[in-house]
C-alpha cells in the first residue's frame, strides 16, 4: 500500500472526524446534562451554515468570521427557545423521549423555515480557499479540512476549558452528576439546563459551517448529520466532552483507513459497523469514567 | 431560628409528613430520630424546597420559606448533608468542595474556605486531585461534611451522617459534628444511630410513619420506655 | 313470492348497469362538457426531492395555463390534482393508488425521481392508466408494462452517448488513455456504467480504477489521490449532486488535472453552475432535454421562464413535466376520448412532437435513443454533439484548475 495515499486518507479522515465532534459534542452535552435528546440539534448547526452562506454571498463575510458571530446569537436564540420549549418538557415523566419528539418537530419547523428562506436547492459553502491545499512535500492539507479542524478544535477546547476552569461550567457537571446536590447547593437547574442547551447549540452552528466547508447542504442535510451526532456520541460517551474529541479522532482514523485500504463501497459499512460494535460492547463509549 | 408549624407533605396521594411542628434555635443541635421511611428525610427535604408543601408553615427568622427553590433556600445559610452524601463523583475532591461555595454569597470567600475545610480535614487536602467517587465512605462522608462547611451555613442539616460507615469512621464524624456545635453552628441531626445522637443533642424529635410522636430533652428521650424498646433495643 | 323478488333484484341490476353505463359514456358524449379534467398523481415537493419536483410541478402548470387559454383539451378545462410524497417512494405509490380509486382523476402525469416513476407503474399498469414519466433507468421500462411511456425517458444507460460520440471524433493520439471510473451505488449510478463499458472498448480507454462508493460520500480525498497516482487521464464521477461537488473540490484541491471530467447526474442540476462557479467548468455530461434545442416549443417555454423567474434557459425538470404533458395531450386529442386504452393505442401507432424532438414508441413504451453531449462553459450547459445541435465547440483537454 501505498504510503501517501495512507496518509492523505488520514488526515483528511482525521479532520472531517474532529468536525463531527464540533457539531456532537453538544448534542452530546444535553443528553447528558438534561437528557435531552436533541434531534432538531443538527438542523441548528444547518442554520450555521445557510447563515454563513447568506454572509459570504451578500456581504463577504468569511465563514470563520461567521462561525464566531453564530455563536452569540444562536445562544440567544436557544435561550429563548430553551423557556418557550424545553423547559416545559422538564417536569415530563420520560423527558427523554418527550425531548426527542418535541425536537423531531422543531426539527421538521426548521427544515421548512431554511427551505422557505433558502429554497430546496443544494448550497456549496466557497470561500476563497474552498478548495485550496497546503502542499508539504507530497501531501496536500486542503484548506477546508484545515479550517474546519482548526475551528473544531477551538470549539472544542473552549467547551472545555468552560466545563472545566469556570464556576458556571462546574454547575453543569454537578447538574448532571448529581442534580439534587447541586440544587441544594445554590445551582438553579432551570438556568443551568438554559446554558448548556444554548452552549450547544451554537456549538452546534459553528460545527455545522465547519462541516459546510466539506460538504454541500439541502434543507433535509441535517437528517444525515444526526447520524453523524449519533455515532461521535456513542462512541465517545454521552455528556463527555473529551470523549466526544477522541470520538472525532477515532472515527477519522477508522475512515481514512478503510478509504486507503479497502474498496469505497464498503466504509459507511465500516463506520457505522463501529456504532453497533459500541451499542453492543460499549454503551457507555470510549470511556469507563463519566465525566467531562 | 428556625420554626416548622403543621407541616403536611404528600408523595402523590400518600401523606409522608402529618401535621409536624419543630423547632430550633440559634446554636442549638437538634436530633431528628425514626425508623427507616419515618419521614425525617422528607422533613429536611421541604425545609430545603426540593418537595413542594401541602400543607403547614416554615419559617425561618421571620421569614416564610415556604415555596422557595432549594438554590434560595441554599442562599440563606440553609445547608443540607443529605443522605447517601450524594457527592458529584467525576469530579476532584477539590472540585466537590467548590460547588459547596457555588452559591455568590459565600463565593467570594473560596480560598479562605477551602483553606479551612483542608485544616479541618487534612486528609481532604492529601486527596484533592482525586475524583470523589474514588474514596472510602469514611473520606466521602468528610467531603460531603467539607462541601456543606463550604457554603458557611447558618442551619447545618445532616442526613444520616454515618451510614455505611464503620463505627472508627462514624466516631470521628461525630466528633467533628460536636466540634461545630461547640463553635456555635446550629446543627439538625438526622440519624438512625438513636444512642450516638442523643448523646450528642440537646433535643429530640422522634418520627413514626410520618407523625410527630415524641419530642425532648434528649436526656429524657434516653430515658424514655418507648425510645428504649423502639430504637435502642432495650 | 320467489319470483317477483328476483326479478325485482334483475330490473335493479338493469338499472344500476345503465347508470353505470352512462356515466361511463358520459364523457365520451361531452354529457359533462366543461367539467374539468383531473389528472392526478404525486411529486416530491418536500424532501431529499424538492427542488426538482417543484420545477417539474411548474413545468405541469404552465402546461395548463397554456392549453386552458386554448380551451381546454377535448374541450374541457384541465386542472391538477397534486400530492406531496416527500420524496418517498411508498407516499408516491399510495397517492398514485389514491389519485386512481378515491379520486377518480381522468388521467395521471408522471412522478420523479426514477425509483418512484418506477414503483409507479405497476399501479398504473394494474388500474389500467397511461403514465408517461421519465422512468428513471432502462430497468424501469423492462416491467414488460404496456401503459408506461417515456416521453423523454431519462436514461442512465444513454447518458453518456453524446459525449462518447463527441469524443470518437477526436484523433486517437489525443483522447484519454486511461480511466477512473467512480460510481454512486444505486440502479441511477451504476445504469450509467452501460455506456462507459461499450464506448470504453470502442476507443481503447482502459479503465484502471473501476469503484462504487455508498452514499453519503463525505470526502472524495483518496478517490482523486488514487485516480491521480493512477495517471487516469479521465475522470467518471458518476453520482449527485453532494457526492459530485464533494469529489470536484477534492480534485480541485489535490491539483488532480485529467484531461477530462464527466460528471453523471449532479453537474445537470443548476445548482452545479450558481454554487460551484468557475470550478464547476469543464464537467462534460449528457441531457435527453435542452431549452437550446431548436425543436418548436423551447423558444416559448424560455422566454416564460425568463420572464417569471430570470433564468436564461428553462431548468430541465421544468421541461420535463412540460413535455410529459405535451405527450399525453396529443394523445387524448389523437384518442379524441378519455378512454385510457385507446389513448394508449394511440401513442403506440403515432408520433408525437415534443420540445425534446419527435418521437415514436417501441414496445416498451420508449422512443429511439435521445442524449445529447453536454459541457458546462463558462457557467453555462453547452450541447456539445451531435455536430447538428451543437452550441458551442467543447473545450478539451480540459485546462488546469485556476489558483
Amino acid at each position: 500500500m501505498d504510503a501517501v495515499l495512507i496518509f492523505q486518507s488520514l488526515i483528511s479522515g482525521i479532520m472531517m472526524g474532529m468536525v463531527y465532534a464540533l457539531l456532537g459534542v453538544g448534542f452530546s452535552l444535553t443528553w447528558g446534562v438534561m437528557h435531552v435528546i436533541n434531534i432538531s440539534h443538527g438542523a441548528f448547526g444547518l442554520l450555521g451554515a445557510y447563515a454563513a452562506y447568506s454572509l459570504l454571498q451578500y456581504f463577504g463575510v468569511d465563514p470563520v468570521a461567521s462561525a464566531a458571530m453564530s455563536v452569540p446569537v444562536l445562544f440567544l436564540m436557544a435561550c429563548g427557545l430553551y423557556q418557550l420549549l424545553i423547559r416545559p418538557i422538564s417536569r415530563a415523566k420520560n423527558v427523554v423521549m418527550a425531548s426527542m419528539i418535541l425536537t423531531f418537530g422543531l426539527a421538521i419547523i426548521l427544515e421548512n423555515i431554511m427551505a422557505l428562506i433558502w429554497k430546496a436547492d443544494p448550497r456549496v459553502l466557497t470561500p476563497t480557499y474552498s478548495s485550496g491545499a497546503l502542499i508539504v512535500g507530497p501531501f496536500y492539507f486542503q484548506y477546508p479540512h484545515l479550517v474546519g479542524f482548526g475551528l473544531s478544535l477551538v470549539g472544542i477546547t473552549v467547551l472545555y476549558l468552560f466545563l472545566k476552569k469556570t464556576y458556571t461550567g462546574m454547575a453543569v457537571r454537578a447538574a448532571w452528576q448529581q442534580p439534587e446536590a447541586a440544587r441544594l447547593y445554590g445551582v438553579n437547574l432551570f438556568q443551568i439546563s438554559m446554558i448548556t442547551f444554548a452552549l450547544a447549540v451554537s456549538t452546534a452552528g459553528a460545527g455545522g459551517i465547519c462541516l459546510a466547508l466539506l460538504n454541500s447542504f439541502e434543507p433535509h442535510s441535517h437528517n444525515l448529520w444526526l447520524i453523524y451526532l449519533f455515532l461521535v456520541v456513542i462512541v465517545g460517551g454521552v455528556g463527555n466532552v473529551i470523549g466526544t474529541a477522541l470520538a472525532g479522532l477515532i472515527i477519522g482514523v477508522i475512515t481514512g483507513l478503510s478509504m486507503a485500504f479497502l474498496p469505497f463501497q464498503w466504509v459507511n459499512l465500516v463506520t457505522f459497523g463501529l456504532l453497533m460494535v459500541f451499542l453492543i460492547f460499549r454503551p457507555h463509549g470510549i470511556f469507563k469514567q463519566e465525566g467531562v | 431560628m428556625l420554626s416548622v408549624e403543621n407541616l403536611t407533605v404528600c408523595y402523590g396521594q400518600m401523606k409522608a409528613l402529618r401535621d409536624v411542628s419543630i423547632e430550633i434555635s440559634a446554636g442549638q443541635m437538634v436530633a431528628l430520630i425514626g425508623a427507616n421511611g419515618s419521614g425525617k428525610t422528607t422533613l429536611l427535604n421541604a425545609i430545603s424546597g426540593l418537595v413542594p408543601i401541602e400543607e403547614g408553615k416554615i419559617t425561618w427568622e421571620e421569614q416564610s420559606l415556604k415555596g422557595l427553590p432549594p438554590d434560595k433556600v441554599c442562599s440563606k445559610g440553609i445547608i443540607q448533608v443529605p443522605e447517601g452524601r450524594k457527592l458529584f463523583p467525576a469530579m476532584t475532591v477539590e472540585e466537590n468542595l467548590m460547588m459547596g461555595a457555588y452559591h455568590p454569597n459565600v463565593r467570594k470567600q473560596v480560598q479562605e474556605s477551602l483553606q479551612k475545610v483542608f485544616s479541618t480535614f487534612p486528609r481532604l487536602a492529601d486527596r484533592r486531585r482525586q475524583f470523589a467517587g474514588s474514596l472510602s465512605g469514611g473520606e466521602q462522608q468528610m467531603v460531603a461534611l467539607g462541601r456543606a462547611l463550604m457554603a458557611k451555613p447558618r442551619l447545618l442539616m445532616l442526613d444520616e451522617p454515618s451510614l455505611g460507615l464503620s463505627p472508627k469512621a462514624a466516631a470521628e464524624i461525630f466528633d467533628i459534628i460536636r466540634g461545630l456545635n461547640k463553635e456555635g453552628m446550629t446543627i439538625l441531626l438526622v440519624s438512625q444511630e438513636v444512642m450516638q445522637t442523643l448523646a450528642i443533642t440537646t433535643y429530640g424529635y422522634v418520627l413514626e410513619n410520618g407523625d410527630l410522636v415524641l419530642q425532648d430533652d434528649c436526656k429524657c428521650l434516653q430515658e424514655d420506655p418507648k425510645v428504649k424498646t423502639s430504637y435502642l433495643g432495650m | 313470492m320467489m319470483k317477483v323478488q328476483r326479478s325485482n333484484v334483475f330490473s335493479w341490476l338493469v338499472i344500476a348497469a345503465i347508470i353505470c353505463s352512462f356515466t361511463l359514456m358520459a364523457p365520451a358524449v361531452g354529457f359533462s362538457a366543461g367539467k374539468p379534467i383531473v389528472i392526478g398523481g404525486s411529486l416530491p415537493l418536500t424532501g431529499a426531492y424538492a427542488e426538482t419536483g417543484q420545477w417539474i410541478e411548474k413545468g405541469l402548470r404552465f402546461w395548463a395555463e397554456e392549453i386552458n387559454s386554448k380551451g381546454g383539451l377535448l374541450g374541457r378545462p384541465v386542472e391538477f390534482k397534486i400530492y406531496d410524497d416527500q420524496s418517498d417512494v411508498g407516499k408516491a405509490v399510495t397517492f398514485a393508488e389514491k389519485a386512481i380509486t378515491v379520486d377518480k382523476v381522468d388521467l395521471l402525469f408522471g412522478g420523479y425521481p426514477g425509483t418512484a416513476a418506477r414503483a409507479v407503474m405497476p399501479v398504473a399498469e394494474k388500474h389500467r392508466f397511461v403514465y408517461v414519466s421519465m422512468g428513471g433507468h432502462m430497468k424501469s421500462f423492462e416491467q414488460g408494462y404496456t401503459y408506461s411511456f417515456g416521453a423523454p425517458p431519462l436514461m442512465g444507460e444513454w447518458w453518456y452517448e453524446g459525449f462518447f460520440q463527441w469524443l470518437a471524433t477526436v484523433p486517437a493520439d489525443k483522447r484519454p488513455k486511461r480511466a477512473a471510473v467512480y460510481t454512486i451505488n444505486n440502479p441511477v449510478g451504476l445504469s450509467l456504467m452501460d455506456s462507459i463499458n461499450r464506448w470504453t472498448k470502442k476507443l481503447n480507454i482502459e479503465i484502471v480504477i473501476n469503484e462504487k462508493y455508498n452514499a453519503p460520500l463525505t470526502d472524495a480525498t483518496a478517490l482523486i489521490v488514487k485516480a491521480k497516482q493512477s495517471k487516469c487521464d479521465i475522470l467518471f464521477a458518476n453520482g449527485f449532486f453532494p457526492d459530485g461537488v464533494t469529489t470536484m473540490k477534492a480534485a480541485k484541491a489535490l491539483g488532480y488535472n485529467p484531461k477530462a471530467i464527466v460528471q453523471g447526474i449532479g453537474s445537470v442540476v443548476p445548482a452545479w453552475v450558481k454554487e460551484l462557479g468557475r470550478d464547476g467548468d469543464y464537467v462534460f455530461s449528457g441531457t435527453c432535454l435542452s431549452g437550446q434545442l431548436k425543436y418548436p416549443g423551447n423558444d416559448k417555454l424560455n422566454a416564460y421562464i425568463k420572464k417569471t423567474y430570470n433564468l436564461n434557459e428553462y431548468p430541465l425538470y421544468f421541461g420535463f413535466g412540460y413535455s410529459w404533458m405535451q405527450t399525453l395531450e396529443q394523445a387524448v386529442a389523437g384518442a379524441k376520448v378519455l378512454d385510457q386504452t385507446k389513448i394508449r393505442d394511440w401513442l403506440k401507432t403515432n408520433k408525437v412532437n415534443t420540445i425534446a424532438g419527435p418521437m415514436t414508441f417501441d414496445k416498451r413504451g420508449l422512443p429511439e435513443p435521445i442524449n445529447f453531449g453536454t459541457q458546462i462553459i463558462n457557467g453555462k450547459v453547452e450541447l456539445i454533439s451531435p455536430k447538428n445541435i451543437q452550441t458551442k465547440e467543447p473545450v478539451y483537454p480540459k485546462p488546469a484548475w485556476e489558483k
